[in-house]
């Protein structure tokens, strides 16, 4: 279809201020954190779940490719309309719709920044549990889109554990609601399916979430050793210990530096690595909680343990693993990140081999991850104007993504695949496997409007008016 | 269809004679509300299994998956049932990475097998899931029909303890879904469409749990009161607090005494504590002081022994009421929580009208009600009556933003009912994913989607 016939009955169908189309505007919609760039044919700016309905029933009709974003953090170029079509931004269905304490549940537009959302419910003394690092922009409708993780998710599981319920677009436009305020709703875990699944689905107008009551205590350590290796050992030591940390973040001396020069937190800068632990719960008990990760610590070599003793030490601390990914950032003119992931066990000698990697493609590699759930986040520095070091940069994230998928992980642990990891999913997935995920692109979405050419490498979904 | 000899044969090839069940009084056991099946054979391994589906498609055979048995009184009665694939024998470890918190089991594994193992590694691991039928459930069972128990208010249910699993599609081919890390978000989470899928999707071959360490300690405060308001009271007032034990499980008077314990005859709040020696500790005497407080006749700390035993009694509830009853309607309710008292009292009434035995349990913090009716055999002549009655339990539910589906029920009710009371706005999505993986409709037919 035409553009600017696309463009027109668009105005027509939300009114023309929430139509943008000129060509500055589109290319502040070309990108997102990763590196593939692609312009909408225009982008409209929903203000209710009936703006929704409308655009994309005007889209299943006139088959317009549809893709929603939210703050365009997303680092697999899930944001980015490869194949033009509409974009639905949400800035303005960014409201908390209910804070509903009795049921501990917060309704929230999709639009709404998660860490406004935590700080809404806070105030009532109520936490929702996910934390991106990138949670001061990310949307919670991206947050839902991509099961976005962040460093608690090793206690308190990742966004899919805390959406109970949504009410969603479905791709002929028809809106429903799935799951709900009560647990347990009859049938597939509908919920479950659309979490993740990078808007090729259906498009969440309202999200349901769960919020719990705030712990009593948290205590932070931060463990600074000579090598990577005993870092990486620690880990899994901790948990043999019967300790299961809020959160178990490491940080190699690249990233150290990185971030030390930037924030000046306090990290010294000639540790190979340093390991950042949570605990919480009851205060009872909690200290010795904090003396036996202290003692396996020792045991692995640390150089030196240290315990925040008030909440500023600790924002402190915090400030510099959130802080970590723009640190690094500064270092080069670009990065890109993986995520690969490995169990846990497999953790030392994946990291070893992520430096080798980097050796071999001549690439600085800065690692900060989240270590307790194996999720690895390698950071390539490069100046993508250079094209023989973009060429090196894309050869060594595949090793890694492979080198990930050998060691029975997978190849995505909170990114998502976007485009950019469509040919690893054939590292993880067998053909079967891929069908089957295709089959249930083909109930949602059988012309395949939403979110088109990602997630899914394109053999495994055929689209219903498809000649082949 | 092949003719019966000759199906026979065909499965002999693939399972093996000894494997097999063809004869009329073996299959007994395995009839569905009434219906007994043709045949019923044991794969011994997931190559098995995928040529046992594959054969029954082309053969157009209704297949039932059957794990241990003790949840398939649930769901719509099926037209007819040709074949029920037993997972019996699919009970070995696949995977046993402790150290990653990780364990692989074949789906006919029974989770209490698999806990009393991982209890015995090193300072002792477990399966944070407490569903019903504590020595039979498989784990494939539990997580086809997305079971549960009391301890999923602390640490929630099958959605969050299932790092990946295999299954055998409904066209007889291999599917693995998810993996063995904590995250991972590469493709569709299928793991999460195959948990309640009750099999209709296709028969689930392995599962992958994340495990815990052991607690440190447990004990349950044992709370008995004459009056449901107060436990309520008390129950909301541990939910919206940062104390964080493992249930908040609410029993009334019948279903206290149900337990077969030496427990009073009262209401019951079962609050079990547990997590490292301090914390416990601290949740012990924060209970006693708000028992006393909520006006609790009698305090009572269950441990070690006393508390398996307990929440053992617990778990197998459902199961001794049915053997205890000839004719049991269980159903459960699922509501916000700040609905979950009103909606027990209310149905107290309601069933209390009618003059039938009524135990229920009720997780205050999650909202849930799974209620037991004692029907002796009042259900003879009374159909009309109790499908209306089953009617207005589940709009007391919906009208609370819930929902209400039957666990088991009388087969002359069964028939008039659709026993899901799915939600209409998702079932046309759900129909189409069942019909992309199921196009001849043979997985648990009627089952499910109650046939027309």
């Amino acid at each position: 279809m035409e553009r600017a016939r696309i463009i027109q009955d668009m105005k027509s169908i939300v009114g023309k201020e929430n139509v943008l189309s000129s060509e500055m505007q589109l290319n502040l919609y070309n990108y997102d954190a990763s590196l593939i760039k692609a312009k909408p044919d225009c982008v409209v700016l929903p203000s209710s779940t009936e703006d929704v309905s409308r655009v994309v029933r005007y889209a299943h009709e006139n088959r317009i490719p549809v893709v929603a974003r939210g703050a365009g953090t997303n680092l697999s170029a899930g944001s980015v309309p490869i194949k033009g079509g509409i974009v639905l931004h949400f800035p303005r269905m960014n409201r908390i719709l209910e804070i509903d304490v009795e049921n501990q549940r917060v309704v929230v537009e999709p639009g709404a920044i998660t860490l406004d959302i935590k700080n809404a419910i806070g105030k009532h003394g109520y936490l929702y549990q996910p934390d991106p690092a990138s949670e001061k922009a990310t949307t919670i409708g991206g947050n839902m889109a991509e099961n976005s993780g962040g460093p608690h998710c090793f206690k308190y599981g990742v966004t899919s554990n805390h959406l109970l319920g949504m009410e969603v677009v479905l791709a002929n436009g028809e809106v429903i609601e799935v799951g709900g305020k009560a647990h347990d709703c009859p049938g597939f875990d509908l919920t479950g399916i659309l979490v993740g699944s990078e808007g090729t689905l259906a498009i969440a107008t309202k999200l349901i979430l769960r919020m719990v009551p705030k712990t009593e205590a948290v205590k932070t350590l931060l463990a600074i050793y000579d090598t990577i290796e005993d870092g990486a050992n620690t880990v899994s030591a901790i948990i043999a210990a019967g300790i299961i940390p809020t959160t178990l973040e490491m940080m190699d001396n690249l990233t150290i530096k990185a971030v030390e020069q930037a924030y000046g937190v306090g990290f010294p800068m000639d540790a190979a690595a340093i390991l950042l632990i949570e605990v919480d719960g009851l205060k009872d008990g909690l200290d010795r909680q904090v003396e036996l990760i202290s003692t396996v610590c020792r045991n692995h070599k640390v150089r030196e343990v240290r315990v925040a003793k008030s909440e500023a030490e600790r924002m402190k601390i915090w400030a510099g693993r959130k802080g970590a990914f723009g640190a690094v950032g500064r270092l080069r003119p670009n990065y890109l990140v993986n995520d690969g992931t490995v169990p846990r066990t497999r953790l030392p000698e994946t990291l070893k081999q992520v430096i080798a990697i980097g050796e071999k493609y001549r690439l600085p590699i800065a690692n900060v991850f989240h270590a307790g759930d194996g999720n690895l986040h390698p950071l390539i520095l490069f100046d993508e104007r250079d094209k023989d070091e973009l060429e090196r940069v894309h050869r060594a994230a595949g090793e890694i993504m492979k080198l990930c998928a050998d060691m029975g992980g997978t190849i995505s642990g909170e990114h998502g695949v976007g485009v950019e990891k469509l040919g690893g999913m054939e590292l993880i997935f067998t053909k079967e496997d891929l069908r089957a995920m295709g089959r249930v692109k083909k109930a949602f979405d059988p012309d395949n409007i939403f979110n088109p050419g990602k997630l899914l490498p394109p053999e495994s979904f055929v689209e219903r008016n498809s000649a082949c | 269809m092949l003719e019966h000899q000759k199906l026979i044969v065909s499965l002999e090839a693939i399972v093996g004679r000894e494997n097999l069940l063809v004869e009329p009084e073996a299959l007994l056991p395995y009839a569905l509300d009434g219906k007994t099946p043709q045949l019923a054979a044991f794969p011994g391994s997931r190559e098995e299994l995928s040529a046992l589906v594959a054969l029954g498609v082309s053969q157009g055979l209704v297949m039932v998956p059957w794990g241990g048995g003790t949840k398939m009184a649930m769901g719509n009665v099926p037209p007819r049932v040709d074949l029920v694939i037993g997972t019996a024998r699919l009970d070995s470890i696949v995977d046993y990475d402790i150290a990653n918190l990780s364990v692989s089991v074949e789906s006919g594994m029974v989770l209490s097998r698999l806990q009393e193992k991982l209890a015995r590694e090193g300072g002792g691991f477990f399966v944070p899931l407490d569903p019903s039928g504590t020595s039979s459930s498989t784990v494939g069972g539990i997580v086809a029909a997305n079971d549960s128990g009391p301890r999923r208010f602390l640490y929630g249910t099958a959605r969050d303890h299932i790092l990946g699993l295999k299954f055998v599609s409904p066209t007889g081919k291999q599917v693995a879904a998810g993996g063995k890390t904590v995250k991972n978000v590469a493709g569709y989470d299928m793991t999460k469409l195959m948990i309640g899928s009750m099999g209709i999707l296709g028969v689930i071959s392995e599962v992958t749990f994340k495990i815990l360490p052991l607690p440190e300690k447990q004990s349950t405060a044992c709370l008995s009161f004459s009056d449901a308001a107060q436990a309520s009271k008390m129950a909301r007032k541990i939910v919206h607090s940062s104390l964080y034990p493992a249930t908040v499980e609410l029993l009334n008077p019948r279903a206290a005494t149900g337990l077969g314990l030496d427990l009073p005859n009262a209401y019951l709040l079962a609050i079990a504590l547990e997590g490292f020696t301090e914390a416990v500790e601290r949740l012990e005497a924060e209970m006693k002081k708000m028992a006393a407080e909520a006006g609790a006749q009698q305090i009572t700390l269950l441990e070690g022994a006393s508390h398996d035993a307990f929440w053992t009694a617990y778990r197998d509830l459902s199961l001794n009421i049915t053997k205890t009853c000839p004719e049991v309607l269980s159903f459960k309710a699922n509501v916000p929580i700040s609905k979950f008292s009103e909606l027990a009292s209310l149905y107290e009434q309601m069933i209390g009208v009618q003059g039938s035995a009524f135990a229920w349990t009720g997780q205050a913090g999650n909202g849930i009600i799974h209620g037991h009716l004692l029907l002796a055999d009042a259900v003879a002549g009374q159909g009309e009556f109790f499908v209306s009655l089953i009617g207005r339990l589940t709009s007391e539910a919906v009208n609370r933003g819930g929902n209400l589906l039957l666990r088991s029920c009388p087969l002359a009710l069964k028939e008039k009912l659709d026993v899901w009371g799915m939600p209409a706005a998702g079932r046309l999505i759900m129909r189409r994913i069942k019909d992309e993986f199921d196009t001849a409709d043979l997985m648990n037919t009627g089952r499910f989607f109650k046939a027309n």
